[in-house]
Formats: C-alpha cells, sequence, structure tokens
C-alpha cells in the first residue's frame, strides 16, 4: 500500500536570509547596509550577505507586505529604513517555528549518531 | 569604453533587463548609498579614493549579477512574473484586441451618430467586433497596426466628409 509521503521542507535555508532579515526589523528600523553589517556582527562573520543582494529581498519583502519603508534623513545623510509590518510579524513566528523544527530534527540526528 | 562605476553599470543591466523605470530608480538610488556607505568606511580605514572605490565596488558585487537578482525577485513579487506567458504573450494581445474593438466602436459610434441610423451602429459594432477578433487572433504586427491606422482613417475622412456639409449647412 501506498503510504502518504512526509512533508517535505527544500526551503528550510532559502528561508534563513528572510528570517535574519526579519527578526533584525522586529528590534527596530533599519535601512540595508545597516541590516547587512548587523548580521556580520551579530553572526561574529559566520554570516554574510552579499553587500549588494540585501535591496532584493527588502524589495521582495516590501511587496509581501512584511516590511515597509520610508525615506528617513539621519546624521545629514537620508537613507530608506524598513521596518516590520504586523504581516511580517506573523511571518517571522511562522519562520521561526519552522527554524527550530529543522534544527531539532537536525539535532535529533546528530544525538543519534553520537549515541 | 565601457563605464567602470558599479552603479552605472547597474543602472544599464537593469535597462537591458526591462526593469520598469521607476523600480530602477529606487534601487539605483538604494544601491549607490549603499556603494556610498562602503566607500566611506573603506576611507576611515585609510585607503585612498581609488582603492576604497576599487574595494567598495568588489564587496559591492557584479552589476550584472545583481540586477538578475533584483529583477528576479521583482517577477517573483508580482503576480504576473510567475506568468511569464500570460504576461508578456496573451495580455498585450488581449490588449490589443481590447483597443482595436473600443477605438472601432469610438469611430463607429462617432459615423453612427454623423448619420443618425441604428443599421449604421449595428453594422458598425458588428464591425468593431471582427475587428478585435481579429487583432486577437493575429498577433501584433506592423500590419495589423497599419490595418487599424488606415481604417481609423479611412473611416475620419468619411466622417469629415459627411459632417461637414451637416455643420456648414445645417
Amino acid at each position: 500500500m501506498m503510504t502518504k509521503p512526509a512533508k517535505t521542507n527544500p526551503s528550510f535555508l532559502n528561508g534563513v536570509p528572510e528570517l535574519l532579515v526579519l527578526r533584525l526589523l522586529a528590534r527596530r528600523a533599519m535601512y540595508g547596509y545597516e541590516i547587512v553589517k548587523e548580521i556580520q556582527v551579530q553572526s561574529q562573520d559566520a554570516l554574510s550577505f552579499g553587500e549588494g543582494c540585501i535591496y532584493p529581498y527588502l524589495h521582495y519583502l516590501e511587496a509581501e507586505k512584511f516590511v515597509r519603508s520610508q525615506r528617513r534623513e539621519v546624521e545629514g545623510r537620508s537613507r530608506n529604513y524598513y521596518e516590520l509590518a504586523a504581516h511580517g510579524k506573523k511571518r517571522l513566528a511562522a519562520l521561526e517555528r519552522e527554524w527550530s523544527r529543522v534544527t531539532e530534527a537536525v539535532a535529533a540526528v546528530k544525538g543519534a549518531q553520537h549515541a | 569604453m565601457p563605464d567602470s562605476n558599479p552603479i552605472e553599470q547597474l543602472r544599464l543591466q537593469l535597462a537591458l533587463l526591462g526593469c520598469p523605470a521607476k523600480a530602477a530608480r529606487r534601487i539605483v538610488r538604494e544601491t549607490a548609498e549603499h556603494y556610498e556607505d562602503l566607500q566611506r568606511v573603506a576611507l576611515t580605514s585609510g585607503l585612498s579614493p581609488a582603492e576604497a572605490a576599487a574595494q567598495a565596488a568588489q564587496q559591492l558585487g557584479d552589476p550584472a549579477m545583481l540586477a538578475e537578482r533584483y529583477v528576479a525577485a521583482m517577477r517573483k513579487c508580482r503576480g504576473l512574473g510567475w506568468l511569464p506567458f500570460l504576461a508578456f504573450a496573451v495580455l498585450p494581445l488581449a490588449f490589443l484586441s481590447a483597443c482595436a474593438f473600443f477605438i472601432g466602436v469610438a469611430a463607429w459610434l462617432v459615423y453612427a451618430f454623423a448619420e443618425r441610423s441604428r443599421a449604421g451602429l449595428h453594422m458598425g459594432l458588428l464591425a468593431c467586433a471582427f475587428t478585435g477578433l481579429e487583432a486577437l487572433f493575429f498577433p501584433a504586427n506592423a500590419l495589423n497596426l497599419a490595418i487599424l491606422l488606415l481604417v481609423a482613417g479611412l473611416m475620419g475622412v468619411r466622417l469629415c466628409r459627411e459632417v461637414e456639409p451637416a455643420v456648414i449647412h445645417p
């Protein structure tokens, strides 16, 4: 008898940049350069976003209404600041749940190998 | 000689990929600001302006690749981007057909009004439907457009001839 295939998770790594960006924006509004640097600093250079690659993500997140942007002038420089939108909070919660599921699964496999 | 400024290269690549002007302006502006931030940090670390510019350009990445990512992200988040056949083949044809129909309707309504004939109006609407269908089934091409313009022009000339006396001699 055929069994129903288990739910696959092909995009769990693809969702990591989105998760990181939304998590940072949940703390405060930031502009692209700040986000890239913050990811580098907080991950102690383990994770690094391609400098120019952040904007396609941000524009995608904005189009999906997960974030919203606003032009602000700070210290004489005008930048596009992004902040988390209400829809983005739900998306972040979903991505964090998915990430926890994946890390727990990986930990379980690693634990089984060491046992 | 190609421009070595990565921002100008990005602008060019976006244009080549058919990125809408408004979106391209925003992408270029944000990337230019990012480039400026990278350059400023490089300068404060003691590099010369030329070295700082080169390092910033390297950090930013290949403009052609960036442009491709931007356009791919844009298509991903715009509904029609998922359906390129619909966006670039079906809709333009439907648009051409609708245009042909409505131009025809407008012209025939004016003609029928000038003639004050109900039969003329019905014939006109039938002709418009036919024109619309013809434009739908025969792809948008110069010949089709030329036919549309010719028909519109002929109708305009005929209308002027018919209306003019009525206007001059009520």
